[in-house]
């Protein structure tokens, strides 16, 4: 046989086309292959679903446990609101399987369960069982759902770690406890760096940090720590930090977060030291104003307001209105015209509202039967749930030395006794004349002068008076034009928000974050006064409070141990101390120098507010620290504005000798730690915590190691956490309130504080009591919620009287009032006490630290401005700066969520949103790629083109951009830690936020009256990128 | 109504580019295999090459289509019960039958080289015809009933799907006598089926907005270009001009089964990157990457190595065959 | 307390979840029930506890989705407004997916819930094809068509489906339509109600209240997500 060419040419390409067809068919072959060995993953028709934790009897609705798998109740941390959640646990693996809400929390749950529901039971109420679980579901949102992942994360810290490069530079080596210990008390040269002053030695509670300004406090205060939130977590280290190592410095997140809001209601509600606040009832309101607060998209609770406004839209007459420069799910489509959007500029909100009061004070819109009642006995003899100082006189003389004070009838008469000399007085109704606030109505309206006993005359103005003279120094059309809203449109949202008696009512959050952020706030919670609508149903309430837990409760008293120590001396970025009464202050009198402005601001009647904190350590205004500890907080990537303007500094061991992390995870503050001291996950801890707000009955909720921690264990079994290491080094420097004798019982025993379990165990025993003893948990209920794998440890810490009554608790996450407790009639049950202040005595009597002048005492609108009074948009003109920059809410994100999988993969970037028209200007398209520049910082990202942004506004979702958490790799010893590839998408707003230039020292901008970061109505400019 | 979307989900296509194979090949062997019955059983002439040209094909779709099935091992299933509603069931029992028809035949073409067309040929040849015509109409039903997707369910898709798949089969066959040198038939049917094709095609695009949508944002504009330009037109021109040159009818044979690839790239992928829903987001298949070309060269293998080898056995068999005759 | 394998008796006694032979175990079942869902669109806020839940509950792979709340910005005359959409499986009286499966996998139980049996489907893709409500996909973890349940392996065991079970808003109802008494009944009785895509005839037993009918069918989206994700891979790809 001959071969020929042409059977050469058929041949190689016989097999060129074989090979061809061999790599082409690889993926095929090999998935028939794994079919045919039956490889298959799944099987039935339920594919891989979790098998079921328990099964509902369809006769007798008797809940039958799986018994490979607990269900536990206790707290979700995926945000700030702390909801109750249950936990279905795989017993075998110890993985959570997945997690909804808990029934008997009325975070989660609307009704909740009544208490003493059987624990079996609530799993038959939240099944099918009779449709049961529809009304009575308990649910947990997309983040909590996706919190999970959060436990079994890789990027967790699960011992301690040392820095082994330069502060920052991501180089790590893992140390024992012991050696964590002994070298953060004992110090020495740590990092061959010289000698860093340790724990022990900072401590020092007798020589004053600064012989030239004593105001400041003993040596110890350069101890800074900077805890997060009321986590539930944070006593314990309150204990360590402040009563026990007694430093003046521990503070929580809430002058970054939602201080505005807070200090708006404080000085409304008269309590500015513990800062309360209001939510609408929004079960029964008519009508609901929201103002840079966006309820089921953002707020706090997020998870209950959502619940709540989506049961209102099913309710017959209500309408609300959502102001807020970017458009949200707060807005509901299918509600149709019930509920609207209102576009305004950033920063402006407050131009908005005092233009509605002006419009109901000048149509006589008011409460004026509410507001005529000038103390509690005489809103009492008129019906009226609450009562406010409308009436009340105030020193119309700003630089009288009793200006913005109220005329008090110890100014009138002399010889009075003391709680007679206090009452203000007012005008009586009718008559006019001068009369204590007792049981009668007053005049609302009056401007004159009064002879004060000492002689002297001076001008007065009824509260009222003074908001109506705020209110009218511009015009509608001039507050329109401020604000961007038509003046019809602010006419009808103040002629809605009358038009239903007191079932109105007006909230505010985060919106507020900005340079009038506290006048604002101050203003839209005034919209509250007006109608008188405190306590009301339908109205507003301020929460139902909490059961005692660490506090002095009936069993054992957890924040009160012999040798506690008191705090003294100025915080670390001067809050809650007032600049007249410093040594800088009183040195510059003396020298006859213009003490105006201070170097930065002081703010007098703030709480220490943490996010300038770890600025003014590092500028050492007031002072240098010595030693900080962060402990699952943030600030870094949480205040605007921060990062840029310490990053130089905190590397310096100089500067900031010593840094200590206590956190689960690197997160953009932890990443310049000298040691970082790993902690448990939610699911892991212990804890007590309650609601911020919404909640009008009482609630505490519990938290307990539903799984046990991943942390590394210590020889003695203790896994490695916060809590642990404030102990340890207690003990280790023999502080007071730790160790042996530490814990103080009602009968005056002492007992021991050597584990966490110690201390919150005994908070349940305070909870457990509080209000009448809970019944004891059998042995059945314990297995059924887990709280039998803490069984023992509650046996060996609590008294045989209390354990078992504190398992009935833990059985049910927390301890609840009864939903059917609400109301009485047609009030809140639980009521706030305190009246309404229309003016508020301790701002209006202040002195702005820069400025030198005198605060106004109620509402006024005042646009956005820098610490030396100059407005933001002088300094930065629309010409140059045209974008205001918003940081908006996230429904899926919070700061603490990064490198989640589930929540990447819902939306792993965010973008940066501006206005279709602004867009059409820039010739910009969604997806295009943009920076944004601010006076503080660039950043580069992609535009999202909406029409549901207020013109003139970019918008920035919260929660991406992150540069840690595991968007980078560190290096521990020799293993690399590495990141992930969604983790770090997008930007973070904060990247923008600036330093006030018209400060001396360098602080953030922020809030002249209260010091709130200024995260929100940043001045921006826009280039597209090619 | 215009909308933003603010939150949406990316979906996978579920018809891979396999399936865009398939189809191109089980379409070209049944456009050829009815040019090889049309030529055998009205002209009664020889149609070798057209026989192989179907044959080949046939053969040579069953991998993609198998590559198709997220589960290939599972491919009995499919014989394992009977599902009537199901067109794709049906398609199940015709492809085997086809196939195995075109082979029968080809074996005994082989085996009976230049007879006369006997009894048992003739009848195999009109039951493949047959099933050529079940080929065509299963796979334009199969499409055509998905509703959800109104490109495949208009009235113009099967149509073009079934003109442009005997464009190919012609072109394939012109291409592939052209290259062993032999002058076969299907000019007759480029032409004619290619002008039908351009005039449905036009009149679809013209009256159907999804296709003219899809024709102009899904699918890139030069896919159609290809189909119209290097598909229908091209092809058609050639042919018609040219009398028999080797070159240009070679070119016009591939240029015509490329012009149905592009069709059925553009129609099926186009298609299902549109959303049913108009929210769901579908990721685009570059026809750039590594599992395209695996599609491509993977298929174009196999069919190159079943035109070769069932060439190079009726080769072998003709020659025993006639040694035989002769001794 | 009950036994592993006193659980494990009971879970089979009504569970086709746990049963290999899933039409057996859904003949089985009572023949009363009949289920259905309502999403009322007034209370859902787009939290997307729904889509996560789902997702773990069912281990649904990274990527895809059996239940997930697509939200708009619409534009209309009274201005931009905000409409989130929850989409499933709408487990159709007349599922244009169960003809069109060569081999007989996917189903309808007697209680209505649209399945798929995983060790039958060969994973061709016509039903993810056929069903217009793009409720359907092939799992890239078990390589076959999957889809909703309505969490039958729950509802087997008398529980709510997940995605219900973790509503924040309250929004989806579930429950027997048979039963007159059953809260999705009220709800139909008292609520004007819609299906999606009615053009289809698909029957659908998903309700929905406040349903915009712009929004029931098709509506022009884009602009966004989508736009983002697209622009932000090609920047990534430029980059690398």
């Amino acid at each position: 046989m001959t071969i020929s060419r042409r059977d050469i040419l058929q041949g190689a390409t016989a097999l060129g086309a074989a090979s061809a067809a061999v790599w082409g068919f690889a993926e095929t072959g090999k998935g028939f292959y794994k079919g045919l060995v039956n490889e298959a993953k799944a099987t039935g028709i339920s594919a891989g679903a979790l098998p079921p934790e328990y099964k509902v009897d369809p006769e007798t609705g008797e809940a039958v446990l799986n018994p490979d798998q607990r269900v536990s109740y206790t707290m979700c941390m995926g945000c700030t609101s702390v909801c109750g959640i249950r936990v279905r646990v795989d017993k075998a693996s110890n993985d959570i399987l997945r997690v909804a809400g808990n029934p008997y929390s009325p975070l989660s749950t609307n009704p909740h369960l009544p208490y003493d529901t059987p624990v079996k039971d609530a799993l038959t109420r939240l099944s099918a069982y009779e449709e049961a679980g529809l009304v009575g579901r308990s649910t947990a949102c997309g983040r909590g759902n996706a919190a999970i992942a959060k436990q079994a994360s890789k990027e967790r810290i699960l011992k301690p770690l040392k820095r082994v490069g330069k502060r920052g530079s991501g180089q790590w080596k893992e140390i024992s406890w012991d050696q964590l210990i002994e070298e953060t008390v004992e110090g020495g040269d740590l990092f061959g760096e010289g000698h860093v002053e340790g724990l022990r030695a900072i401590r020092d509670l007798k020589t004053p940090l600064d012989p030239e300004n004593p105001e400041f406090g003993p040596k110890a205060n350069q101890l800074v720590v900077i805890p997060p939130f009321k986590n539930g977590r944070l006593m314990i280290a309150a204990r360590f930090a402040k009563m026990a190592y007694g430093t003046r410095n521990f503070v929580g997140h809430r002058s970054y977060c939602g201080l505005s809001m807070r200090a708006g209601y404080a000085a409304m509600m008269d309590n500015l030291k513990k800062q309360p606040h209001l939510k609408p009832d929004y079960r029964h309101a008519k009508y609901m104003l929201f103002v840079g607060t966006a309820p089921g998209n953002a707020g706090n609770p997020y998870k209950l307001q959502g619940t709540l406004m989506g049961a209102a839209r099913d309710r017959e007459g209500v309408k609300y209105a959502v102001v807020d420069p970017v458009l949200t799910n707060a807005q509901n489509h299918a509600f149709g015209s019930s509920n609207s959007w209102v576009p305004i500029r950033p920063g402006t909100d407050g131009a908005l509202v005092m233009g509605m009061i002006r419009w109901i004070l000048e149509n006589e819109r008011f409460d004026a039967k509410f507001l005529s009642q000038p103390s509690p006995a005489a809103a009492k003899a008129a019906g009226e749930a609450s009562w406010s100082n409308a009436t009340h006189l105030v020193i119309d003389d700003p630089e009288h030395l009793l200006g913005g004070r109220f005329l008090r009838q110890g100014m009138l008469v002399e010889g009075l006794e003391e709680a007679a000399q206090k009452t203000p007085i007012c005008l009586a109704k009718g008559s006019g004349e001068l009369i204590p606030a007792a049981g009668s109505e007053a005049e609302l309206f009056h401007e004159g002068t009064v002879t004060l006993a000492d002689g002297t005359t001076v001008p007065v103005a009824t509260s009222l008076s003074l908001l109506r003279r705020e209110a009218t120094r511009k015009t509608l059309a001039e507050y329109s034009a401020d604000c961007g809203v038509p003046e019809e449109r602010i006419v009808s949202l103040a002629q809605d928000f009358t038009s239903v008696g007191k079932q109105a009512a007006a909230d505010c959050h985060g919106g507020t974050m900005h340079t009038s952020g506290f006048y604002t706030a101050y203003a839209i919670v005034m919209l509250n006064t007006l109608v008188g609508n405190l306590n009301v149903k339908g109205g507003t309430t301020a929460g139902g409070g909490r059961f005692k837990d660490v506090k002095k409760g009936p069993r054992y008293n957890l924040l009160g141990f012999p040798g506690k120590v008191k705090v003294k001396g100025v915080d670390a970025a001067r809050g809650g101390f007032s600049y007249e009464k410093t040594s800088e202050f009183k040195r510059l009198v003396a020298a006859r120098k213009n003490p105006y402005p201070a170097k930065a601001p002081w703010h007098a009647f703030t709480q220490p507010m943490g996010a300038q904190w770890l600025l003014s350590i590092l500028e050492g205004y007031p002072y240098h620290a010595k030693a900080v500890i962060t402990w699952s907080s943030n600030p870094v990537y949480g205040v605007a504005g921060l990062d840029a303007a310490i990053k130089e500094k905190i590397v310096d061991p100089k500067i900031l000798p010593l840094f200590i992390s206590i956190d689960p995870f690197i997160n953009e503050t932890s990443r310049y730690a000298d040691y970082i001291v790993p902690d448990r996950v939610f699911y892991e801890a212990w804890g007590w915590a309650s609601a911020w707000g919404g909640v009008p009955t009482r609630i505490s909720t519990a938290r307990w190691p539903v799984v046990e921690p991943k942390t590394a264990q210590m020889p003695d079994s203790r896994y490695m956490d916060m809590d642990n290491y404030f102990i340890d080094v207690a003990k280790r420097m023999g502080l007071p309130g730790f160790g042996d004798k530490a814990i103080p019982d009602s009968d005056g025993n002492l007992h021991p504080l050597h584990r966490p379990e110690d201390f919150w165990l005994r908070a349940g025993a305070n909870v457990a009591f509080d209000g009448g003893a809970v019944p004891e948990s059998n042995d059945e209920d314990m297995i059924v919620s887990g709280v039998e794998t803490i069984r023992s440890l509650l046996e060996k810490t609590l008294k045989p009287e209390e354990w078992r009554r504190v398992a009935y608790v833990y059985n049910r996450g927390g301890r609840y009032e009864d939903a059917k407790d609400t109301y009485r009639g047609e009030v809140f049950a639980r009521s706030y006490k305190k009246g309404m202040q229309i003016w508020n005595e301790t701002v209006g009597s202040t002195r702005d630290s820069m400025t030198g002048e005198k605060f106004v005492g109620c509402p006024t609108w005042k646009a956005p401005s820098l610490a030396n009074g100059q407005p933001v948009d002088d300094r930065y003109p629309q010409v140059e700066w045209p974008f205001r920059v918003v940081s908006t809410k996230s429904q899926m994100r919070s700061s603490s969520t990064g490198g989640n999988p589930y929540l990447d993969d819902l939306k792993f970037s965010n973008a940066i949103a501006l206005n279709s028209e602004d867009a059409e200007k820039l010739s910009i398209k969604t997806g295009d790629w943009i920076a944004v520049e601010s006076p503080g910082g660039r950043i580069t990202g992609q535009a999202l083109v909406r029409k549901g942004i207020a013109t003139g506004t970019i918008g920035i979702e919260h929660g991406y951009g992150h540069k840690e958490m595991g968007a980078r790799n560190h290096k521990i010893g020799n293993v690399v830690l590495e990141g992930l590839s969604t983790a770090g998408a997008g930007i973070n707003s904060n990247d923008l936020g600036y330093a006030d230039p018209t400060c001396e020292k360098a602080v953030v901008l922020a809030d002249p009256v209260v010091g709130s970061i200024a995260r929100q109505a940043l001045p921006a400019k826009i280039t597209r990128l090619t | 109504m215009s909308a933003v979307d603010l939150m949406s989900f990316d979906h996978e296509i579920a018809w891979r580019p396999w399936a865009v194979a398939y189809f191109l090949l089980i379409g070209t062997a049944a456009g050829a295999g009815l040019l090889m019955v049309c030529t055998r059983l009205l002209l009664k002439q020889a149609a070798q090459g057209a026989l192989v040209v179907a044959a080949s094909f046939a053969l040579a779709s069953g991998l993609p289509l198998l590559a198709d099935l997220h589960q290939p091992a599972r491919f009995l299933h499919f014989y394992m019960g009977t599902s009537t509603s199901s067109i794709m069931w049906w398609g199940s029992w015709i492809l085997p039958l086809f196939i195995a028809s075109l082979l029968l035949l080809a074996l005994l073409r082989g085996m009976r080289m230049e007879q006369e067309l006997s009894g048992l040929e003739q009848m195999l040849t009109a039951v493949s015809g047959l099933l050529a015509l079940c080929i065509l109409g299963y796979t334009a039903g199969e499409m055509h009933a998905v509703a959800a997707r109104p490109l495949w369910a208009s009235i113009g898709f099967p149509i073009t799907l079934t003109l442009s798949a005997l464009m190919s089969g012609a072109g394939a066959t012109i291409a592939y006598d052209h290259l062993r040198g032999v002058s076969g038939p299907g000019r007759g049917m480029l032409v004619i089926s290619g002008a039908v094709t351009l005039i449905a095609f036009g009149i679809w695009l013209l009256n159907d907005p999804d296709l003219s949508r899809v024709a102009a944002d899904q699918a890139p504009v030069t896919i159609y270009l290809v189909f119209i330009g290097a598909g229908l037109v091209y092809p058609m021109l050639m042919i018609a001009i040219t009398k028999s040159n080797c070159l240009l009818s070679v070119s016009s044979g591939v240029a015509a089964v490329l012009g149905a690839l592009a069709f059925r790239w553009a129609t099926f992928m186009g298609a299902q990157l549109t959303s049913k829903t108009e929210t769901a987001m579908y990721d685009e298949i570059h026809l750039d990457t590594h599992e395209v070309l695996q599609v491509f060269l993977g298929s174009a293998g196999m069919l190159v190595l079943c035109l070769i080898v069932l060439s190079v056995f009726l080769r072998v068999l003709a020659n025993r065959t006639n040694a035989q005759t002769q001794a | 307390m009950a036994s592993r394998r006193e659980f494990l008796k009971l879970a089979l006694a009504g569970s086709g979840a746990v049963v290999t032979t899933p039409v057996a175990a859904a003949k089985a079942e009572e023949k009363s029930k009949r289920w259905g869902m309502v999403v009322d669109l007034r209370k859902c806020i787009g939290c997307q506890a729904c889509t996560v839940a789902c997702s773990v509950e069912n281990q649904v792979p990274e990527g895809q989705h059996r239940t997930a709340v697509p939200v708009y910005e619409l534009d209309g005359p009274g201005g931009p407004s905000q409409a989130a959409l929850p989409r499933l499986c709408n487990h159709c009286d007349e599922p244009p997916c169960i003809p069109v499966c060569p081999v007989n996998a996917t189903f309808k139980t007697d209680q209505g819930n649209v399945v798929v049996d995983a060790e039958q489907c060969v994973a061709c893709g016509y039903c993810v094809q056929a069903c217009p409500y793009e409720a359907r996909f092939i799992n890239h973890k078990t390589g076959v068509a999957d889809k909703c349940t309505f969490c039958i392996h729950r509802t087997d065991m008398g529980l709510l489906p997940a995605c219900v079970e973790t509503c924040v808003g309250n929004a989806r109802v579930f429950g027997d339509l048979n039963d007159p008494g059953s809260e999705v009944r009220q709800l139909i009785a008292s609520h004007e109600t819609k299906g999606l895509r009615p053009e289809f005839k698909t029957g659908p037993n998903v309700y929905y209240i406040g349903l915009d009918d712009k929004l029931a069918s098709t509506v022009s989206v884009g602009g966004g997500a989508r736009d983002l994700r697209q622009t932000n891979q090609s920047a990534a790809h430029e980059e690398a």
